[in-house]
């Protein structure tokens, strides 16, 4: 617990900034006292990016104070925050993969003699840090070769060589394995021990609850509220993110008596190497959803993909309905009636320059009546449609979908399916970068779909959301299917154990001590 | 988006009006003839590689295409200098030009059979056999005359002369195997980019060399022409189609003109042909689904591929289309011209093609193109290659000035980009 009578480390202070268009900080103050953890929450838009690349110096306040050891101070850029203490551990690392680890860790104060890089002194110095940050790699080796998480990690490391004493991390774990999230929790743990103070912003709230010692909650570029302690509960947050009271979803009961929607039959996935991955087999109903779940890299997407034609099969049958799909493409696969709601909406699922019409309407325009023509009444109908029942919030039809929240965004690559009345919907992490209140939007126009008769499998890695919306839990641990949950097996633990391969880990546990697992 | 090129509009219109307000015989009818002309050329080959950069690709290969296509089209309409079996002796020439006549003229003993304009009198000589073109045949007082393209030479009464006629296939359908073999070459490089995932600019880049190297191979590195074959053919394709008449431009282009005078521009086949190529790209690309694929593929193919468009059949097609077009191109350049330079014709063209269509506001990363903004591109260009000639500017400057004024276009393009967006944001500040 930070010592409250002690003075705040950095010392925020009436912060006000305007974007053009949108208030981003209005009057919003923090405190973060020596050797604490204090996490930032709030929805997407709520001002903690703003307010994080104010204190980095990457951004210059309107108006307010930012104090820094109760001495005024003011960051016209990230050195100067630097020279302050304050590191930025960015959601894109700032690292150079073709350079090695050391290389990336002292670049730009790499240690010198007569212009000549001392090269010894560099690894040396680049050995210390990297134990400090439990990181057991050869400095000489290339950044390139290290997993995302390692990457973090020597992240931090050149934080720390820079002296730094207060952190900021940004959606650390988004992309990182089980084991590695636990590793970097383990991590901040020891290093609030030795006086580090931690700014951590996360939309994991179950992360959140395991690490802060205090919750800062953001709304509308407001402060929110303060939780402490015991006080840090999943509820109390969303309370003070949204503004009100979570409410439950509405979901239908499951009903094994439906027909079979998609039947996959030992469908081996291509691994993208040359190899293939273990078969998969798994059905969906009229009705039903299905979660995939498991950790980063359990090959859930790729099983996705597989199904949907988009990635080369080795083998296997895919049923829809009656018909089996035999090409194994894209084309085939929506012409039985299947889509698939990308994971990376951006990447392959908008096209971003491109109005919301032309995104809505993209998939169909193949089977619209008046093929090969385009008729721009019936566009305008359709798209007036699902703007309607989905509930998009854009000024016209002819908006650029970039210009959109991740939200209305998430909601057109839903759309974009909807039109065509697909009968199978493959949905890969249909919330990622998807705010709260859109979020329940989300998952209610799941239900709509559920109740209207739509099979669909989702692959999901937020655990309240596998629990949420699953009639039935697939749980995959690198590429195989490891188990099945229904009714009232599913819950957390047993996801969890299912997904690390079937040894017993319990994040609750984690959470209870604040001390982490002693080193190996 | 509907005004984000309003810029080119802008440039041509600037051009036109100075350059005629410095030189008014810019507005001359012949000019504006020869400019709608190459516009119409030029034009056809930016539309083609503006469809192939909207989706994110480029192609080099055109200038060559163009020889090339020009050089089999020579090869394949293979005209030959066939003797007839009509023999006879000279009776009568006649050097001095009075008319009748345009040209110098001779009489037969025995009457002539019908022949073409481009047949020629064979005779003997001291270096083998020569030959003189005939122009026509003309009756005066009875008699036929035969007029020359050539002067008399060596004909002398007496001298007994053969009737040799130009032989040659069907035009069309050498103008078929052309485009064929064009829209051939077009689907190797579509097939080559979206099969083998070679980059575009490197199997563009491999057929400029080949293609080149191919015509001058195929010739042995001379001129060839179409001599004085298919006049009727190559009349209808460089000829006018239809007159535009104009308003008030007689009396800009020459002062002794009267303001109600109205100036014909003729209108070439090129420029029509032109005309009808955007109108059909124009369709594509705004009123059909092929045409929604295509951009949707320019701006973002992983996600196409993933919305179940078939984004490989789409980028080989802007490929076949882009060659076709550098086909005919290059055969309704051999027909202006009569002969192909294998070397050279064509040189540079794909250039010229890729600056129109960035200069109508294709972005080469993809996704983005209009086909009129394409053509007012090209139509740039052209004026000022004309407003050079027509300056007195030395030729030297040419690439420079449309270089410069490329840059400029382009740059002047981003910033009214940009200012459009600071005012987006202010408005909604």
């Amino acid at each position: 617990m930070p010592n409250q009578s002690r003075s705040p480390r950095i010392s925020v202070r009436g912060l006000g900034k305007r974007f053009p268009g949108v208030l981003a900080l209005d009057r919003v103050n923090l405190d973060l006292f020596p050797a604490e953890v204090l996490a930032v929450v709030g929805e997407n838009g709520a001002g903690k990016s703003t307010l994080m690349k104010v204190l980095s110096g990457n951004q210059h306040p309107d108006s307010g104070q930012i104090l820094v050891d109760s001495k005024q101070v003011s960051f016209r850029s990230p050195a100067e925050s630097m020279r302050h203490g304050i590191a930025m551990i960015h959601q894109e690392l700032n690292l150079a993969d073709n350079l090695s680890i050391a290389e990336n860790l002292l670049l730009g104060r790499e240690p010198h003699r007569f212009g000549w890089i001392a090269k010894k002194q560099m690894l040396a110095t680049a050995s210390t840090y990297l134990q400090k940050v439990g990181l057991d790699e050869d400095p000489r080796r290339s950044l390139s070769d290290l997993s995302i998480g390692q990457k973090q990690l020597v992240e931090i490391a050149k934080a720390l060589i820079t002296r730094a004493n207060v952190l900021i991390m940004d959606e650390p774990t988004s992309s990182l394995s089980h084991h590695e999230t636990q590793r970097l929790m383990e991590l901040i743990t020891e290093l609030r021990r030795d006086g580090v103070s931690i700014v951590y912003i996360s939309h994991r709230l179950a992360e959140v609850m395991t690490l802060a010692d205090r919750v800062e909650v953001l709304r509308d570029g407001r402060n929110a509220g303060t939780l402490e302690g015991g006080s840090i509960t999943h509820d109390n947050m969303v309370r003070l993110m949204v503004g009100r009271d979570p409410q439950p979803l509405a979901k239908p009961g499951r009903d094994d008596s439906q027909e079979l929607r998609l039947k996959v039959d030992e469908l081996r996935v291509f691994d993208g190497i040359g190899g293939a991955s273990h078969s998969a087999s798994l059905v969906a109903r009229s009705g039903e959803i299905v979660v995939l779940a498991g950790l980063v890299g359990a090959g859930r997407s790729e099983l996705l993909e597989t199904i949907f034609g988009a990635r080369a099969s080795l083998g296997g049958e895919v049923w829809v309905g009656e018909k089996i799909l035999r090409n194994h493409t894209v084309t085939e696969a929506i012409a039985a009636g299947v889509a698939m709601v990308t994971e990376d909406r951006k990447a392959t699922g908008l096209f971003l320059e491109s109005s919301v019409r032309t995104n809505t309407t993209i998939s169909a325009l193949s089977d619209a009546p008046a093929f090969p023509w385009i008729l721009p009444q019936w566009e305008a109908k359709q798209t007036a449609t699902q703007i309607e029942s989905l509930g998009i919030k854009t000024a016209t039809q002819q908006t650029a979908v970039a210009t959109l929240s991740g939200g209305n965004q998430q909601k057109i690559a839903i759309a974009k399916w909807l039109i065509r009345s697909p009968r199978v919907l493959l949905l890969d992490e249909p919330t990622r970068g998807v705010d709260i209140a859109a979020r329940q939007e989300i998952y209610s126009i799941l239900m709509k779909l559920a109740s209207s008769g739509v099979a669909m499998v989702v692959a999901s890695s937020d655990m309240e959301e596998v629990i949420a919306i699953a009639d039935r839990v697939i749980v995959m641990h690198e590429g195989r299917i490891m188990g099945e949950l229904t009714g009232g097996q599913i819950q957390e633990e047993a996801i969890m154990q299912l997904a690390v391969g079937g040894q017993f880990a319990d994040m609750t546990k984690l959470a209870q001590s604040s001390v982490p697992n002693s080193k190996p | 988006m509907r005004f984000q090129n309003l810029g080119i509009f802008v440039l041509l219109i600037l051009i036109v009006i100075v350059t005629t307000s410095i030189e008014p015989s810019f507005a001359a009818a012949a000019n504006l003839r020869s400019i709608v002309r190459d516009t119409g050329l030029y034009g056809l080959i930016s539309i083609g590689v503006a469809l192939v950069i909207i989706t994110g690709g480029i192609d080099l290969s055109i200038g060559s295409l163009i020889a090339l296509s020009g050089v089999l089209l020579v090869q394949i309409v293979n005209v030959q200098v066939v003797d007839t079996n009509f023999e006879s002796r000279i009776v009568e020439t006649r050097a001095e030009v009075i008319a009748p006549f345009t040209g110098a003229a001779l009489r037969l003993e025995d009457p002539l059979p019908p022949i073409v304009k481009g047949d020629l009198l064979s005779f003997a000589s001291t270096s083998g056999r020569s030959s003189v073109v005939i122009e026509r045949v003309i009756d005066v007082g009875g008699a036929s005359y035969i007029e020359l393209r050539d002067r008399l030479q060596l004909l002398r009464p007496g001298v007994p002369v053969r009737l040799q006629t130009l032989q040659s296939l069907n035009p069309y359908v050498a103008c078929g195997i052309v485009l064929v073999i064009s829209a051939a070459l077009g689907l190797l490089h579509g097939l080559l980019i979206t099969r083998a995932n070679l980059q575009p600019f490197v199997v563009t880049l491999c057929g400029l060399l080949i293609y080149r190297g191919l015509a001058r191979v195929m010739t042995g590195d001379n001129q060839v022409g179409l001599l004085g074959a298919l006049p009727e053919f190559k009349a209808f394709f460089t000829g006018a189609v239809f007159e535009l008449p104009l308003p008030l431009v007689a009396r800009i282009g020459s002062s002794q003109a009267a303001w109600s005078d109205i100036a014909w521009i003729e209108i070439p086949f090129s420029g029509v042909i032109l005309a009808l190529t955007a109108l059909a790209a124009w369709v594509f690309l705004n009123r059909m689904v092929w045409g929604r694929h295509l951009l949707a593929t320019g701006e973002n193919e992983k996600a196409a591929r993933f919305s179940g468009l078939r984004t490989r059949s789409i980028i080989v097609f802007a490929y076949v289309a882009c060659s076709s077009l550098a086909g005919l191109t290059g055969i309704l350049f051999t027909l202006e011209l009569n002969s192909v330079q294998p070397g050279s014709s064509g040189s540079f063209y794909e250039l010229y093609a890729i600056a129109a269509a960035v200069l109508g506001g294709c972005s080469l990363r993809g996704g983005r193109g209009a086909i009129l903004s394409v053509i007012a591109g090209a139509a740039v260009m052209r004026c000022l290659y004309k407003a050079i000639i027509v300056l007195g500017i030395s030729q030297e400057w040419e690439m420079v000035i449309i270089g410069v004024a490329l840059l400029a276009a382009v740059s002047l393009d981003e910033l009214m980009i940009r200012w459009n967006a600071r005012k987006r944001r202010h408005s909604i500040a």
